[in-house]
Parts: C-alpha cells; structure tokens; sequence
C-alpha cells in the first residue's frame, strides 16, 4: 500500500471515528456510548498511528536520500523516490514548499 | 438532550467538525505531502481528534450516570419506572426526587467511591454490560425481576452512609439505630430492608430472600 493510500485510510478511519463519537452526543443510549468510547477511541488511534507511520517513513526515505545524495526538496520533503523506496514520490508542487 | 448547556457536547462538536473539515478537504483536493499539508493534517488526524474525544470521554462518561442510561436494559425498565414515577414510596424514588441525586440517583446510591470512584465503577459497569450480553439480554422481564439481585449486598450500607454518617446524635437518638449500630456499619443489617426503611426498589422475590434491596 502506498503512503498515500495510507493517509487516505488514515482520513477516512478519523472521519468514521468522529462520525462514531458525534453520534452518542445527540443520542446517550447504552450503544452509542459504548461505541464511541471503544471502537471510536480505536478507530481514531488506528488512523492517528497510520499518520504518524507515514510522517516518520517519510523522514526516514528523506534521510536516506540525504546520505545517497538524491534530491532533497527545501522544506525537506522528497521529491523523487530512492531504491529502497518504493512508494510515489508524495511531494508533486515545483518546490515542495508551504 | 442538553447539547446547548453543555460546553464539552460544544467543544467536541467544534473539534470534530474542525477536523473534519481538514480530512474531507485534503481527500477532495490532495495537495502535495509537504510540510504544510503535514501539519494541517496533524491538526486533522491528532489535535482536533484527541480534543473531540477527550470531551466525548467526559461527556459520556457523564451520560452513563443518567438514570435514563440505566433503564436502556430492559431489566431495569422497572426501576427506572420507579423512580420516575413521582407518588412512588420507595427508598429510589424519595432519593430521586431530592436535588442531590435527581437524575442521576441510580448512579450515586450505587457508585464507588474515593478518588477513582467514577472509573472504577464504570469499570464495573462494563462487567454488567457482559452479564446482560450474555446472559439477561433475552430474559423476560417477569422472571428478570424475580431473579435479579445485588451482587454485594451487604456493601450498599457504606453507600448510604456516604450521606447518612451513623454518628449524627439525631440519628442516634431513633432507639433501632442505636440497637443496630454495629449491624448496620458492617453490613449485616440492611438500611434497604423489610422493617427497616423498606426496599429501595420494587420487590418481586419470594419472601424467603427477602434480605436486601
């Protein structure tokens, strides 16, 4: 799975996850609480620690890149992939900046 | 539904809807991953999240304290009934029409107290939650109110003396309190019991088990 699909699932976990705690605010019965305080906290852990999966892969393809001297974006960010990276380059803009 | 009076349903509606602000926009759009992206959806994937469910925490955990929560078993339906029912007599019903207790008296006659009190008895809530999933959930109510009984009786009189000390002189002048003194500290005598001060809730059970209530 690429990182990109990652932070999609990542997304879309914390979007249910929401959704799942919103619900038992307009509705206070037994199973809506209980789902929002488990599979909500879950879901929204799962999607927390599919981010910072990516965060941290991602800096770590950038260190990479850094000791091979391939090129390194200013802000840090990759701009092409290495050889031991097989993922799309996930930074497209011209400079890679904010 | 209290969502205008209460500042944790409006502080975890605000971080929700923050946050699924960013997460819808950034699945629209996808932007470049660059440091900006990264930090929005920090904001989106953690800050926001985590402030959403730190209120929702709160705020259900404050739901379960409803009596209305309660009564969502059906094996309580009678004595959420009960204590809703404003001619009721009995011990549930007077302490649900005190201010003190109100809407949430299931919750205050029956929680743990001292410093972890409110966690420890949800986690002991949980323990019912099992009960009733696997064994009570297709139970008919008319052999659920014969059947259903405290699991430590005798550790409800430290609940009433949470309020009702046992050390009060005027408590201690009514003859049966004095005569009863010990009994009722440890337990052995029930407050909640036939000749005392009556059951707390409605009672079913065969006079023989007519110990607690």
């Amino acid at each position: 799975m690429t990182k990109r699909r990652w932070l999609d699932a990542a997304c879309v976990g914390a979007l249910a996850a929401l959704a799942l705690m919103t619900w038992q605010i307009f509705d206070p019965r037994v199973w809506p609480v209980m789902v929002a305080m488990s599979l909500g906290q879950v879901l929204g852990t799962a999607s927390l620690a599919a981010f910072a999966y990516v965060v941290v892969s991602d800096f770590r393809a950038q260190l990479r890149a850094g000791r091979g001297g391939i090129g390194k974006k200013p802000d840090g960010d990759l701009q092409s992939t290495t050889h031991e990276a097989p993922d799309p380059p996930l930074a497209s803009g011209p400079e890679g900046g904010s | 539904m209290s969502l205008l009076t209460s500042p944790l349903a409006v502080l975890e509606l605000a971080c929700a809807g923050l946050s699924a602000v960013i997460l819808v926009s950034y699945l629209a759009f996808h932007p470049p991953l660059v440091r900006a992206t990264k930090l929005w959806l920090l904001l989106g994937l953690g800050v926001f999240p985590i402030g959403a469910a730190f209120a929702g925490n709160v705020q259900g955990f404050e739901a379960t304290k409803q009596r209305s929560f309660c009564g969502s078993c059906h094996v309580m339906a009678l004595h959420q009934q009960d204590s809703d029912d404003p001619a009721s007599g009995s011990l549930a019903a007077r302490h649900a029409r005190n201010a003190m207790f109100g809407d949430v008296n299931c919750y205050v006659c029956h929680a743990d107290y001292g410093m972890f009190g409110t966690v420890m008895t949800k986690a002991g809530g949980m323990r019912h939650v099992w009960l009733y999933l696997t064994e009570y959930r297709n139970t008919p109510l008319a052999e659920a109110k014969k059947t259903i009984r405290l699991r430590a009786p005798e550790a409800m009189n430290g609940n009433c003396m949470e309020c009702h000390s046992t050390r009060d002189s005027i408590w201690l002048l009514v003859p049966d309190h004095k005569a009863a003194l010990d009994d009722v500290r440890v337990g052995r005598v029930s407050c909640a019991s036939e000749g005392c001060h009556g059951f707390a809730h409605p009672f079913f059970r065969p006079p023989g088990e007519r110990t607690s209530g």
